[in-house]
């Protein structure tokens, strides 16, 4: 019988660690990334001192180690894999102290099931499981306590304890503790005993402000979209806290009323085995991504591509595809132009004006990051830095390293030696972002060498030498001093005008830039000046070579518009010749504050 | 007998152990040199009660010995990965050993060519005491959004330094302003904004928080100055927008579009102007009160079409007479800084409690001159009406938000110069006859610890005792007070003769 048990609980546990790891493997590991350069710690003995002696700062520490090392994707996955099986493991010994019943295997999930999911929120952070780690682990030895005095003595002592280690997890605990022997023992006397660990419980719950902790744990019955508005994570990990406590209260209460049921019939263990299943399956289905988690997810994913420099899995991920948001138009382009393809192929990608190249900031840390790495490729230093310091003002944890290394870039480019040196100090202390650390630290000695970099290149001189207030500057003007030269710039510029559908100011602006030069422009800009010399007969004929192929397309797309005009063209044809070229946005596409059919 | 000498040997390597400045011999023939220590306190001037002055060679990988030797002190401390820990105690010994003279530093280092070298310079230690506590405020310098910051109060004569209120604890609140009456710790104000917002003025452990309205409307208070007999507060209230620099050596502008003053009355709850101090033609803001209370001074500025004109904003330093009995203001205002003549803007006007100077951060325009790296701090001595120009106390970045210690001779400010970036409180002291020595770095446990923090310290204002109000209780009454709603008065006489009190 014993054999027989054992086997199934390893059965469980390998399908549970399976389970649970490629659960995260599929929709974690882009949030997890996302955490971790939504925090800044140096872990030091100077810096982790001051928070060990905080109540919750072990967790809180050891949190943040482990998030530290989360630039390994599979790390995240394991140890937080691990954590929830080790958890379901704890849940799983207490209920059999109260009985043992196999169908605990499937009762023991339905927690971890909640905190699976909860952990692929952004806002939840791993230091809430490491907690309930720690508090499945100082229950279990209530399992092996049998007198009365000794579970009085130690649910007083081990609340304090974890009061130290995990904050007000302390209180939570205490709940528990206070009616699990409830449902161990039989002995009336002894029932009760849990109930003394709620004697310090009580002052942590209603007194934590004046013992170091920032936030009390009625914070975590808030409404959840306040929670998750929160700079602190600490908010929402009490939410979670609370939540699990719930959940695990619940299925030792079912653990303990199943267990003076009838069971020795096998049909009565098969059904209650079968319910436990099907609310596990329940469970499980309401694990499954909401549409706005996987929103979050394809969001985490393009912000991970982008950090990792994958521009074609972003381009391709949008071949295609209707577009709906502007964050993801923003990597889109931001990916073509940083493989220099933007004025070549943004027009065969469904745009929706000149948002798609710079959307509006929201004031998160999200829109703040992707705002700082689009400045910082145009050449706007300026901007860029503006919203590095945006980013690592709302991170999660009191600073974000990808913004810091765009400080110290900017620095750099900029001459500031002092304060570049300053953050890459900052850096050189954080093991992932050392090495990085010492190669800039080279440019401070040898600016020269900044020309090497496929970053930095060009970008060490301000293109508008007149200052400006960037608020009083129209949005076009800060692009208005690029060449072709700086080729990431130019293009953001002429497609601004392109995207809003301005082609007298495109026309200027081309003109303007490459005065004196002789420039083959690319595709979009070629198609573009083919309508403008449309519009406006006294351009220059002959200032730009425009490629054989391009001017014959665009007669024969204003053939098919001539049948257009006359009734008779079919747009999907038209669409399905044209739909890559500008010519077809121009005439076609339709978006908020624009005016359509501007054509011939 | 074999133990007796084998207790010998232990007590003697306890001794040893307990004593690592004893145990330290001097390299007998280093040779005179040049090395940059951070932070840099070669030639300074400190009080007998300021922290160790720790400090740090400028590679961790250098191994040194600096003797800090007074009358009839002699103490040698090692380095550890290139950092000097001073031990507390022998620290406050040489200090109160070197009141009215001077610590004689010598470090010796060992550099990559492995010769010992030397390097000497002193430490001047003032018989003038200085204001024990020092409060500022410590945040991340954002441009718009704010994240982590907190008002903390640091005892200057050791390390320890203790949140007044931290904005973890009030849902990411925005706090600032902190403000002492007489740099008394127990009586002080500070603003809170976005969560459990308004003015909480502080006596002892009693709070009081108040909201002033006008016309119905929330009429937020910014910069604020005690009168000297507590019973007053004077505020600006200021429309503050911000914008950033495309390309100017400078970040940030910060420019109001309009301001004028406001007099708190703290026992009445009566909050005022009068049209001198809040013409629509002009930006009036930075009050001050004299020491004497018979003063107002502040900074005045002609208004300009904002944002366009920000450039041309200068503004000037006014007085205008006040009677602390009545509340009321005199008829005239004097110009005492004029800066249309000058050519340059001041802000941040602070007498010393002794009457005797006028501390101002002066700018080529504007008001918000923490973000002017050519702001520098000037001296005026309010006898003989000249200006210094502090060339001893100013770098070349920004030197801004100032205030005086209680006796009048030492005073803290925040400057840039370290990196550019973060401002930091750096102390000078101000002798009988106004000279100025070099300022000195707020000393912290570890050399480093400037290099790691992404902290600004805002507003560093001394005190002389401690805030007794403890921060859990602070943040209790944050959210369980009610907010005292204040309808401000606009009194149409110039002067405000009508006496309010009736």
């Amino acid at each position: 019988m014993e054999k027989k048990t054992k086997w199934k609980e390893g059965l469980s546990v390998i399908v549970l660690t399976i389970l649970v790891f490629y659960y995260f493997l599929i929709l974690g590991v882009f949030t997890f990334r996302q955490q971790e350069e939504a925090q800044l710690f140096v872990p030091a003995w100077s810096n982790v001192k001051a928070v060990l002696c905080e109540p919750g700062g072990f967790c809180a520490v050891a949190g943040q180690y482990l998030i530290l090392h989360y630039t390994n994707p599979l790390f995240a996955v394991t140890a937080n894999t691990l954590l929830l099986v080790a958890i379901a493991w704890g849940i799983y010994r207490l209920l059999e102290r109260v009985s043992g019943r196999s169908y605990h295997l499937f009762l023991a999930c339905l927690p971890v099931f909640y905190l699976m999911k909860e952990s692929i929120q952004y806002v939840y952070v791993i230091d809430g499981t490491i907690a309930i780690a720690l508090m499945l682990a100082f229950l279990y030895p209530l399992t092996c306590l049998k007198t009365a005095k000794r579970i009085a003595a130690y649910g007083i002592v081990s609340t304090c304890v974890l009061f130290l280690l995990a904050g007000q997890m302390a209180v939570l605990y205490a709940a528990t503790y206070a009616l699990s022997p409830a449902c161990f023992y039989g002995d009336r006397h002894v029932r009760w005993q849990g109930a003394w660990s709620l004697l310090p419980a009580i002052p942590f719950y209603l007194f934590s402000g004046r013992m170091g902790v920032p936030v009390p744990l009625s914070e975590g019955f808030r409404p959840v979209q306040f929670l998750e508005t929160q700079l602190q994570p600490i908010y929402y990990i009490y939410h979670v806290w609370i939540g699990f406590t719930a959940c695990l209260l619940f299925m030792l209460a079912v653990a303990f009323l199943l267990s003076k049921a009838a069971c020795r019939k096998r049909w009565t263990k098969a059904i209650i085995s079968l319910s436990c299943l099907l609310l596990l399956a329940a469970q499980g289905i309401n694990c499954m991504p909401k549409r706005i988690d996987i929103r979050n997810y394809l969001l985490n994913e393009l912000a991970y591509f982008a950090r990792e420099k994958r521009w074609d899995a972003i381009i391709d991920r949008f071949q295609g595809r209707q577009m709906s948001e502007y964050v993801s138009l923003n990597y889109l382009n931001y990916a073509l132009s940083q493989k220099g393809e933007l004025a070549e192929r943004m027009f065969a990608f469904d745009q929706r004006g000149p948002k798609s190249l710079v959307m509006p900031w929201t004031q998160t840390f999200f829109d703040s990051k992707l705002l700082c790495d689009i400045h910082f490729h145009i050449g706007d230093l300026s901007l860029a830095e503006g919203y590095a310091f945006e980013a690592m003002a709302l991170a999660q944890r009191e600073g974000c390293l990808p913004a810091l290394q765009r400080l110290v870039q900017i620095n750099l480019l900029k001459g500031e030696y002092a304060l570049a040196r300053k953050y890459i100090h900052v850096l050189s202390e954080v093991p992932a972002y050392a090495d990085w650390a010492g190669r800039q630290s080279d440019y401070i000695l040898h600016p020269e060498r900044m020309d090497e970099d496929p970053e930095l290149r060009n970008r060490r001189r301000p293109y508008l030498t007149q200052d400006k207030l960037l608020l009083q500057m129209p949005a076009d003007s800060l692009w208005q001093a690029y060449t072709p030269e700086q080729k990431s710039g130019w293009e953001y510029g002429g497609c601004y005008y392109l995207t809003d559908k301005k082609i007298g100011p495109f026309k200027d602006f081309i003109l303007r830039s490459c005065a004196g030069r002789t420039v083959e422009l690319p595709r979009h800009f070629q198609e573009a000046w083919l309508l403008a010399a449309d519009l406006d007969a006294t351009l220059p004929p002959g200032r730009f070579v425009i490629r054989k192929e391009v001017k014959d397309r665009y007669r024969r797309f204003r053939q098919a518009m001539q049948g257009q005009s006359a009734g008779k063209a079919d747009t999907d044809a038209i669409y399905r010749s044209f739909g890559d070229t500008y010519w077809f946005y121009f005439y076609f596409k339709l978006f908020k504050s624009n005016e359509t059919n501007k054509g011939i | 007998m074999k133990r007796t000498k084998g207790y010998k040997i232990i007590a003697l390597s306890g001794l040893l152990l307990l004593c690592p400045g004893c145990s330290e011999d001097l390299p007998a023939d280093a040779e005179i040199a040049e090395v940059a220590l951070f932070p840099d306190y070669e030639e300074v001037t400190v009080p007998a009660n300021i922290a160790p002055l720790n400090f740090k060679l400028p590679d961790e990988q250098m191994r040194g010995i600096t003797r800090l030797k007074t009358i009839h002190k002699d103490i040698r401390i090692p380095s550890r990965s290139g950092v000097f820990n001073i031990p507390m105690d022998e620290w406050k010994e040489a200090a109160e050993d070197a009141k009215g003279d001077k610590i004689d530093v010598f470090v010796y280092f060992k550099d990559s060519s492995n010769a010992w070298k030397l390097k000497r310079f002193h430490i001047f230690v003032s018989k003038d005491t200085m204001d024990n506590y020092l409060t500022y405020r410590r945040i991340f310098p954002g441009y718009r959004m704010w994240g982590e910051m907190g008002i903390y109060q640091r005892t200057v004569d050791n390390f320890v330094e203790n949140p007044v209120i931290n904005n973890r604890r009030t849902g990411n609140s925005c706090v600032n302003c902190h403000s002492f009456c007489r740099q008394d710790g127990s009586r002080m104000l500070f603003h809170q904004r976005s969560n459990y917002g308004g003015t909480y003025l502080v006596d002892g452990s009693d709070v009081d928080k108040i909201s002033v309205t006008d016309q119905g409307k929330a009429f937020g208070l910014a910069y604020p100055y005690w009168h000297p007999s507590g019973k007053y507060i004077a505020f600006s209230h200021n429309d503050t927008r911000q914008d950033f620099h495309y390309s100017d050596r400078n970040r940030i502008e910060v420019y109001d579009k309009s301001s004028d003053l406001v007099i708190y009355h703290v026992e009445e709850h009566r909050a005022f102007t009068v049209p001198l101090l809040s013409s629509p033609a002009s930006y009036e803001t930075f009050p001050a009160f004299t020491p004497d209370g018979k003063s107002l001074i502040f900074c005045s500025a002609d208004s300009v079409n904002m944002p366009d004109e920000y450039r041309k904003v200068r503004y000037h330093l006014l007085r205008i007479a006040f009677d602390p009995e009545k509340g009321t203001f005199g008829q005239q205002v004097d110009t005492l800084y004029n800066a249309r003549k000058e050519g340059r803007s001041i802000s941040f006007p602070r007498v010393s409690p002794d009457g005797k100077r006028l501390l101002y951060a002066v700018s080529d325009y504007g008001n918000f001159s923490i973000w002017h790296r050519d702001a520098d701090l000037r001296m005026l001595d309010l006898r003989t009406g000249e200006t210094d120009s502090l060339s001893v106390v100013n770098s070349d970045d920004v030197e801004s938000y100032h205030s005086w210690s209680s006796n009048g001779r030492w005073f803290v400010f925040a400057s840039r110069r370290l990196d550019g970036q973060f401002t930091r409180p750096f102390i000078a002291h101000v002798d009988e006859e106004g000279k100025c020595s070099k300022p000195f770095l707020l000393p912290q446990y570890s050399p480093d610890y400037y290099e790691q923090s992404l902290f600004s310290f805002n507003i560093p204002e001394f005190s002389r005792t401690a805030i007794r109000i403890s921060e859990a209780e602070v943040v209790e009454q944050a959210k369980e007070k009610p907010v005292r709603e204040i309808r401000l008065e606009r009194q149409d006489n110039p002067s405000g003769l009508h006496d309010f009190r009736k």
